[in-house]
């Protein structure tokens, strides 16, 4: 490899308490994100991607607890960092974040400039690139960033729209508002939470489309939470795919899209309508956490599975960074 | 009955209820724990402005009757206004709201601009005003109670109507030719149960303590009968010393009231989703 | 925003035209005799029809409203058959009395109900929670005549810190009327012992009328936290880096305040309710001891014009309460 990966994620473990014992959420989930990378995570809702997401940010649910593992992010452990540190130095400053809901995201009592502002104000930047102190009382030059990146996601007439409350902006619109301020502290890592998902076929377009263009631009990097494969084909270089909290594959997303390996991969490009032409459901249900089963959670729905998959968890086999897989039957070492 | 079980893990809930009951079993059943319920309102004499004891748990009053006993007695006159106003404003406050809330048009103008004015003033000063007119006494206070209370059902009802109207199974009812008044009564009534019943829960404490200021006011309850708001007025006068006398009445409506809140509140959270998921 | 407070205004007309209506046939209809209540105990039968006729009592009820209400227009309520004053006069004593019994109640029940609620929300299940839910559930079950007594029986009577009945000390002139409280006016007017004196006074009472109201917007308030906290926009808002006091503050509170203000219109019915027993056993010269006098007197003239006065200030504070709305929730302005 090249360079250093950007994030780390390393046999990360979640398990959250609840009234029927502790469910794990995330199970020895293993990837990492180079910088200036689209990396996709996709899976069905309730396998853990949002919880994984929320984890990096460093916040994870309340009442869990991490079993094992670290997330390392330009060279330091997140887990090991405070509270506070991590609020200000990894969310906001070097992490960007964009949300899944356009609608409810924004705080309706309040203009978007006096929002936006506030996530400048908390990124915790040290300094701006010319080496002047980006300090909280220099209002004006915060603003004129905000209207930077409010102009390059494409909002017309950026200095106006500050003064604007969120009800007066579309779901589109307000999505962007929302790119722009995960872009505003210059970050180096965007995660991007489902963005597409509340929002109309054609906005979901040229959201996409926005994205891979100012990812390209500013040279970020981005881990992208979907479920649509659709979405995965136009946006994302790398993916892994999440099955019940476990990473089954990993790999390049032309690969794996045209090459799916896995049996849950291949199941959910399947069920994408518009790539395989009819609507096909995987039967079964996403295993639950609190009492999962042996061996490949996958198991009980997988049409291949045979009686070690019940027994043994298969390993994520492959090499470092390139096509990874977790699977008896279809794995590396079959 | 999965709701049931919700509400009886509500311990707040499960309290009023409970109190409720007591309080229910003491307005049926007074003799169970009065001795003799003829002479609480026929005192003695001797006994006059007795501190609380062992023997006058409550201590004594100004005739020298057992506040304990009248506290007691003084529960069912509560419950019953409590009841019967309530009952009676559901009578017109029910089909009131109905009707304007599914017919709409002039009806819901004419039944709607009648709430606003009953609601133009805060509903006490209607209530003396009507309670005065009728002449002192329990039932005029019933009376002018329901007379200013019916607005808040229909409101509710109102509101809640209009809300299941537009849902899709009523138009498909319209649409199969049912008449409105079935309709009205077989498919709305029983979608709007629910915050009808919250709404008569908290109005039933929201009535005794209403009840309560007319009696202290002197509109209510007439004397010699044990009625907690106007025990309240007569033992003002003996304060500070004769402590007792105004404490335990206002105590009795404290708990009462209380009990009706609690399980009010229970219900509110079964029946108002965003509240439950706040649980 | 004018054109909303103006047609608002005028919406208030109908209103206190049907509740005129409505108190006047009442009246009417049952309450004794104004005629004789006015000629007095000891007068002749023929004296009290003379009366009648002066009064036009034996007019047609149409006729008679009519006439009513065009004296009322000008500002004319008649004259208190008990105080023998012009209604209009007495009116303009009390009312500043109430309105600063009222203020001062609903004063209480925002600042302290907002901020235990604030912090029941922010603490959920936390002890103070739980106390503040106690005590705010039993706050609401409190007849607040009953409570009132208390209160004077505890700090008047046994502690003797607190003043037991009144506006101010026997004896004490009252401040130069500027804005008709007390407090206010003498501390506008350098009074400072008066205005402590004032305040030492309103204290018990007020707090009386606020206690209903202080448990209401607790409770509204506190789910409203809650709610606003497991938004989506607060966990947007700690995701990009907000630290958690500034999510509360003021991002989650602003949000939060809008049920509880909304609220405040509703208290100030209870408010008035309250204040007409409450400011009988405080002997506070206000409105609502005047209304309950007029209604035990039979004086018609007082009646009718206290309930319309109630009436115009509830609409008049309901307006006021739209428009606070309208300043903490942009979406609601728009509407305006």
């Amino acid at each position: 490899m090249s360079e250093a990966p950007l994030l780390e994620v390393r046999d990360l473990s979640l398990s959250v308490k609840t009234d029927a014992g502790p469910a794990r959420i995330l199970d020895h989930v293993d990837f990492d994100i180079r910088p200036g990378e689209i990396f996709g995570i996709v899976g069905e809702s309730g396998c853990g991607k949002s919880t994984l997401a929320k984890t990096v940010l460093g916040l994870p649910p309340r009442n869990s607890v991490i079993d094992s593992g670290r997330v390392m992010f330009r060279g330091e452990n997140l887990f090991e960092l405070s509270r506070r540190q991590t609020a200000r130095r990894l969310r906001g400053g070097t992490m960007g974040f964009i949300p899944q809901d356009p609608f409810q995201s924004f705080n309706p009592t309040f203009t978007i400039g006096k929002q936006m502002l506030e996530i400048l104000r908390w990124s915790g930047l040290p300094e701006d690139p010319e080496g002047r102190p980006f300090g909280r009382a220099d209002r004006k030059r915060h603003r004129d960033r905000l209207i930077e990146v409010l102009s390059a996601v494409q909002i017309p007439d950026p200095a106006e729209a500050l003064d604007r409350y969120p009800h007066q902006f579309s779901g589109g619109q307000r999505q962007r508002i929302l790119i722009a301020g995960a872009l505003a502290a210059r970050p180096g890592l965007i995660l991007a939470d489902e963005p597409t998902t509340a929002l109309d076929v054609t906005t979901q377009m040229q959201i996409l489309k926005l994205l891979r263009d100012l990812a390209a631009e500013y040279d970020v990097a981005m881990m992208f939470v979907t479920h649509d494969f659709g979405v995965v084909a136009q946006i994302c270089d790398r993916v892994s795919v999440m099955y019940a909290g476990q990473t089954v594959e990993t790999g390049t997303a032309a690969d794996i899209i045209d090459n799916p390996r896995h049996p849950y991969t291949e199941k959910l490009i399947g069920c994408h309508p518009e790539r395989s032409g009819n609507l096909v459901g995987i039967p079964g249900k996403v295993s639950s956490p609190i009492d999962p089963p042996m061996g490949c959670r996958f198991h009980p729905r997988c049409a291949l599975a045979e009686r070690r998959c019940s027994e043994v968890r298969p390993p994520l086999e492959g090499p470092a960074g390139g096509r990874r897989i977790a699977c008896h039957v279809r794995g590396a070492a079959s | 009955m999965p709701l049931l079980r919700k509400l009886a893990r509500d311990v707040p809930a499960v309290m009023g209820f409970v109190i409720i009951i007591v309080a229910l079993i003491l307005a049926a059943f007074p003799g169970l724990f009065v001795e003799d319920i003829a002479r609480v309102n026929r005192g003695n004499i001797l006994y006059r402005l007795q501190p609380p004891s062992a023997e006058f748990l409550f201590g004594t009053d100004d005739l020298g009757r057992d506040i304990f006993a009248r506290v007691i007695l003084g529960t069912r006159p509560a419950i019953e206004i409590a009841l019967s106003v309530v009952a009676l404003s559901m009578a017109i406050g029910i089909p009131l709201g109905l009707a304007a809330g599914y017919l709409g048009g002039w009806i819901s103008g004419t039944v709607m601009r009648l709430t606003d004015v009953f609601l133009a003033v805060p509903q006490l000063i209607l209530a003396i005003a009507i309670a005065q007119i009728l002449g002192r006494g329990a039932e005029s206070a019933m009376i002018a109670l329901a007379a200013t209370y019916w607005p808040f059902f229909t409101r509710t009802v109102y509101a809640e109507t209009q809300r299941v109207r537009s849902q899709l199974f009523i138009e498909a009812l319209e649409g199969i030719g049912m008449g409105r008044r079935r309709i009205m009564l077989l498919h709305i009534l029983p979608n709007i149960a629910a915050p009808v019943i919250v709404r008569a829960t908290v109005g039933m404490g929201f009535i005794i303590l209403t009840a309560a200021v007319l009696g202290f006011l002197g509109v209510g309850a007439t004397p010699p009968s044990p009625d907690w708001g106007l025990s309240i007025s007569e033992g003002r006068k003996y304060l500070p010393e004769q402590w007792w006398y105004a404490t335990f009445p206002g105590l009795a409506i404290l708990v009462l009231v209380l009990g009706f809140n609690l399980l009010g509140d229970g219900l509110r959270d079964l029946v108002d989703p965003k509240l439950r998921r706040l649980r | 925003m004018i054109l909303f407070v103006i047609r608002r205004l005028i919406l208030i007309v109908p209103t206190l035209l049907g509740l005129l209506v409505l108190t006047f046939m009442m009246l009417r209809m049952g309450a004794g005799d104004p005629a004789a209540a006015i000629a007095g105990d000891n007068a002749t039968p023929e004296q009290i029809a003379r009366i009648r006729e002066d009064l036009g009592l034996n007019d047609p009820l149409v006729i008679q409203f009519w006439d009513y209400l065009s004296h009322a227009a000008r500002g004319d309520f008649g004259v208190s058959a008990y105080t023998n004053r012009a209604v209009g006069a007495d009116i303009a004593l009390r009312l500043p009395a109430t309105l600063e019994l009222t203020f001062f109640a609903l004063l209480i029940a925002a600042v302290f109900g907002i901020a235990f609620g604030t912090l029941a929300g922010v603490w959920r299940n936390s002890v103070f929670d739980h106390v503040t839910r106690v005590v705010s559930v039993a706050g609401l079950a409190t007849a607040s005549f009953w409570f009132a007594i208390m209160l004077q029986l505890i700090f008047s009577m046994d502690l003797q810190v607190l003043p037991l009945r009144g506006r101010l000390p026997t004896g004490m002139p009252p401040p130069p009327f500027i804005t008709g409280s007390y407090v206010i006016d003498a501390l506008f007017t350098g009074r400072f012992e008066t205005a402590w004196e004032a305040l030492r006074h309103i204290i018990l009472p007020a707090f009386t009328i606020s206690l209903g109201g202080l448990a209401t917007v607790a409770r509204f308030t506190r789910s409203s936290v809650i709610s606003s906290m497991q938004s989506e926009f607060a966990s947007y808002e700690r995701a990009v880096g907000y630290p958690e006091r500034r999510v509360v503050l003021p991002y989650v509170l602003r949000n939060s305040l809008v049920t509880p203000v909304t609220q405040i219109g509703l208290l100030f019915g209870a408010f008035v309710s309250s204040a007409v027993a409450v400011e009988a056993i405080f002997d506070w010269p206000g409105l609502g001891s005047y209304l309950v006098n007029a209604i035990f007197t039979s004086d018609f003239q007082a009646v009718l014009a206290v309930t319309l006065v109630i009436g115009l200030v509830y609409g008049i504070v309901n307006i006021v309460v739209d428009l606070v709305h309208g300043l903490l929730d942009p979406r609601v302005a728009e509407r305006m």
